[in-house]
């Protein structure tokens, strides 16, 4: 590794954990701008609905309520650095208990949705290149546009009316399991990779034009040799810095694809939570979904840094 | 007679129902020999190098014969065409930055030359190459990326790896319009000492006057006159006759300046990460007058004159404008690439007449901004142009005349041209020179960077050379004629 390597990495680090500690703020920022007392709200939780007021106030200073608000948000960062999210206004229980409980079906989904959409974008986009102005690339253009201008709900309902309530595919309720993930990570891949397949598309053209791709040519090279070996890596950084961007997005989707589809996810739990003003629950979706879009546009940047050299000098 | 290479024929290209680009030429190469094609931009000259390659863009329609080693290239079969490029025909590119995929090292772009083929390179091969070519240390860059290298040391990896397979023709497009002017010929020279005939194409008449066996001209898709640099000197074609007048650079040795200083900045410095660009460098510019600044690549000529034109800040040392230079427009840039410094969507009278809608101006109507360009458009010779065309349809030497014509049209005090002329052929270079020429008789100063040290010594008032962020020499041309060339 370069010395220049190392400290665009350094500094790019030190980037994603001020990213991190400014979106904490906001998702801080949600509890004391809520209507209501907190206080209030967790005794209700806990069942106790008239709490004396030494409760109440043994409580509020325990969560440092009675504080100044940067002491607050100290007191409420450190208490989330140890696993503490507080707990939910409706069951009472933790609310990262809640989260991890249900975590692990949305990572499935949303896991094998991502995965899906980078290699199904991939594929589409080599072979609209590689047959570019040809009926391949025709119909993957006409492809990429109805799914861009699709939204994937509609997709979604449409897969679950015909494929599995017609068809028999799949299962109506679904229990989160490995074995019932590929119908609605299918449906997310299939939206989403629309509109990177139109990104790497242009970009591979656009590299393929370029004239390092015309001396290849020139040297005896094939065009699969020129695509493969030049235009991919050149035209890819593009594509992934827009994968890096709609982290977020697919985080925010997955609530109304694990409804429709009976998902058992965290996306499914906060639309439970939201209805209920559930504002622990909410905060806690918010800063998973905030810490994945940092810590994703983090892996971005180092791996196009590592494909281009040129990105390796510290800014 | 040596053997004849590669024979064209009555050889015409042209697309669908656009234009004839090459119409019907005849050209032959002889083994060995470096015949080379010149023409101004638009002329054919690049096409005729992709038909030679079998790398016509699709749609490209073709007539009459190109025969290379007995076989007609036009006939031939992809697969057929992979064997003979990079094999019997090599391709230098104009810019070896671009001619390189950016995210690869130099060692992986020149034994791609082997890898295209399916072969590998035997080991220290593409070192010893490297080194054939001129390239010292060529085992320690070797693992570098191109953007680590220069200019010209990345112009003969290229060549090194476009002579790879020992072709016998290497086509070399522009091989050094990216280059200085001293590079350009220690590259012509790598290239000619590989053994193979060289199609060398370029607008520039007077380097290809000192390289070339044979010269074809060539204009608007015909070949003018074919023949050796002496044959061509004496030619009664009126093209030729042009062409030649102009290799010259209008002279305006021993002026001397008598403007006052309207521009002058002492020790001044800039740094960017931590690296000074500039240091100590102490300028004077005189109302009037033409002062050159030259120096290698990267030497900081572009970086001073921003500095000069208040576009940056320097980072040490102080500059002092005269009251003139106060006003908005007072300073107009000419900028290297004539096209994109035109926007590519404003008609042209639009960006012409742009520098009359400063704030302190009067109001001009659209109609009155139409006039005014009609009649800058006829100073710059070019009457005939419609002021409602889009710089696309221009050719890149009347945009720059254009960009001149930008410059002067608010009577400027200063103009700082940042190689004007690099991206030009030798007949539109002159043009350009004269307008500047004509602009300084007015009394406007003009800044000239460039990295053609010929062409500044020929008709600045006055040369700072720089090196490494320095300015090396300083002073009046004819005190610094005897200093020898420093680079």
């Amino acid at each position: 590794m370069t010395p220049g390597l190392a400290s665009a990495i350094f500094g790019r680090l030190a980037q994603a954990v001020l990213t991190a500690l400014a979106a904490s703020m906001l998702v801080w920022a949600l509890l004391p701008l809520a209507p209501g007392d907190p206080v209030l709200r967790i005794f209700e939780a806990r069942n106790i609905l008239e709490p004396n007021d030494l409760q109440i106030a043994n409580l509020r200073a325990e969560m440092a309520l009675d504080q100044p608000l940067p002491n607050q948000f100290a007191h409420w960062l450190i208490r989330v650095t140890q696993g503490d999210l507080s707990v939910s206004y409706r069951t009472g229980r933790p609310v990262l208990s809640e989260l991890l409980d249900r975590l692990p079906a949305t990572l499935l989904l949303l896991g094998s949705a991502l995965a899906g959409s980078i290699a199904l974008s991939l594929l589409l986009s080599i072979i609209a290149v590689a047959w570019h102005g040809k009926w391949p690339d025709r119909a993957i253009m006409l492809y990429t546009q109805l799914g861009a201008a699709l939204p994937t709900f509609v997709l979604a309902l449409l897969v679950l009316q015909y494929v599995v309530v017609g068809a028999g595919v799949g299962k109506v309720l679904a229990n989160g399991s490995a074995s019932l993930v590929l119908l609605p990570a299918l449906t997310i891949a299939v939206d989403r990779a629309a509109g990177w397949t139109q990104l790497l598309r242009a970009s591979l053209l656009d590299a393929g034009a370029a004239n390092h791709a015309m001396v290849a040519r020139a040297r005896g090279a094939t065009p699969r040799y020129v695509l493969l070996r030049h235009s991919l890596p050149n035209g890819i950084v593009p594509f992934l810095t827009a994968i890096g961007i709609s982290i977020g997005g697919l985080i925010g989707g997955a609530p109304i694809i694990e409804e429709i589809f009976t998902w058992p996810g965290i996306g499914r739990y906060l639309l439970q939570a939201l209805s209920a003003r559930d504002y622990p629950v909410i905060q806690g979706f918010v800063l998973i979904s905030g810490l994945s879009y940092v810590g994703a546009s983090l892996i971005v940047d180092l791996v196009t840094m590592l494909i281009d050299p040129r990105l390796r000098r510290p800014a | 007679m040596s053997d004849v290479l590669l024979a064209c024929k009555r050889l015409t290209i042209g697309y669908g129902a656009g234009p004839t680009v090459v119409q019907g030429i005849d050209l032959t190469i002889r083994a060995g020999e470096c015949l080379a094609l010149v023409g101004p931009s638009g002329s054919g000259k690049t096409t005729i190098a992709r038909a030679i390659l079998g790398l016509l863009p699709p749609g490209a329609q073709t007539s009459g014969s190109l025969t290379f080693q007995g076989q007609d290239v036009l006939t031939l079969d992809e697969a057929a065409l992979r064997q003979l490029r990079g094999r019997a025909i090599g391709y230098v590119a104009q810019d070896p930055y671009q001619a390189c995929d950016p995210l690869r090292t130099v060692q992986t772009h020149v034994s791609a030359a082997w890898a295209v083929h399916g072969e590998r390179p035997a080991a220290g091969v593409v070192c010893e190459r490297l080194a054939q070519a001129g390239i010292a240390d060529a085992a320690r860059a070797i693992d570098q990326y191109p953007h680590q290298w220069s200019g010209g040391m990345l112009q003969r990896a290229s060549i090194a790896a476009a002579t790879a397979h020992a072709p016998a023709l290497l086509v070399a497009d522009e091989p050094t319009s990216a280059l200085d002017t001293d590079r350009a010929d220690a590259v012509l020279a790598t290239l000619k000492a590989s053994g193979s005939a060289v199609l060398l194409i370029s607008h520039d008449l007077g380097l290809v006057l000192r390289h070339a066996d044979r010269i074809a001209l060539c204009d608007e898709g015909r070949i003018l006159e074919t023949g050796t640099p002496q044959a061509l000197s004496i030619s009664s074609n009126r093209y030729v006759q042009n062409l030649f007048s102009a290799v010259g650079v209008p002279s305006r040795k021993g002026r001397e300046h008598q403007g006052e200083i309207c521009l002058s900045g002492r020790g001044l410095g800039m740094r960017y990460g931590g690296h000074d660009a500039i240091s100590d460098c102490d300028v004077s510019v005189y109302a009037g007058e033409i002062l050159g600044i030259t120096g290698p690549s990267g030497c900081g000529k572009s970086t001073l004159l921003r500095l000069l034109g208040g576009l940056e800040r320097p980072y040490a040392g102080t500059l002092k404008r005269s009251v003139a230079l106060n006003r908005p427009g007072s300073i107009m840039p000419v900028f290297q690439d004539p096209v994109v410094s035109l926007n590519s969507r404003w008609a042209i009278w639009r960006s012409l007449t742009e520098p009359l809608t400063a704030r302190h101006l009067p109001r001009l109507s659209q109609k009155q901004r139409r006039d005014r360009a009609a009649a800058a458009l006829e100073q710059v010779g070019l009457g005939a142009v419609d002021p409602e065309s889009l710089p696309g349809q221009l050719s890149s030497g009347q945009c720059q005349r254009i960009s001149v014509a930008r410059a002067t049209i608010g009577q400027p005090a200063i103009i700082l041209a940042d190689e004007p002329t690099s991206a030009l052929d030798t007949i539109a270079r002159q043009q350009v020179l004269n307008l500047l020429s004509g602009a300084a008789l007015d009394g406007t100063a003009i800044v000239l960077v460039s990295h053609d040290q010929h062409m500044l010594n020929q008709f600045a008032d006055r040369v700072l050379v720089m090196q490494d962020g320095r300015l090396a020499v300083r002073g009046p041309f004819s005190q610094r004629a005897a200093v020898a060339r420093p680079f």
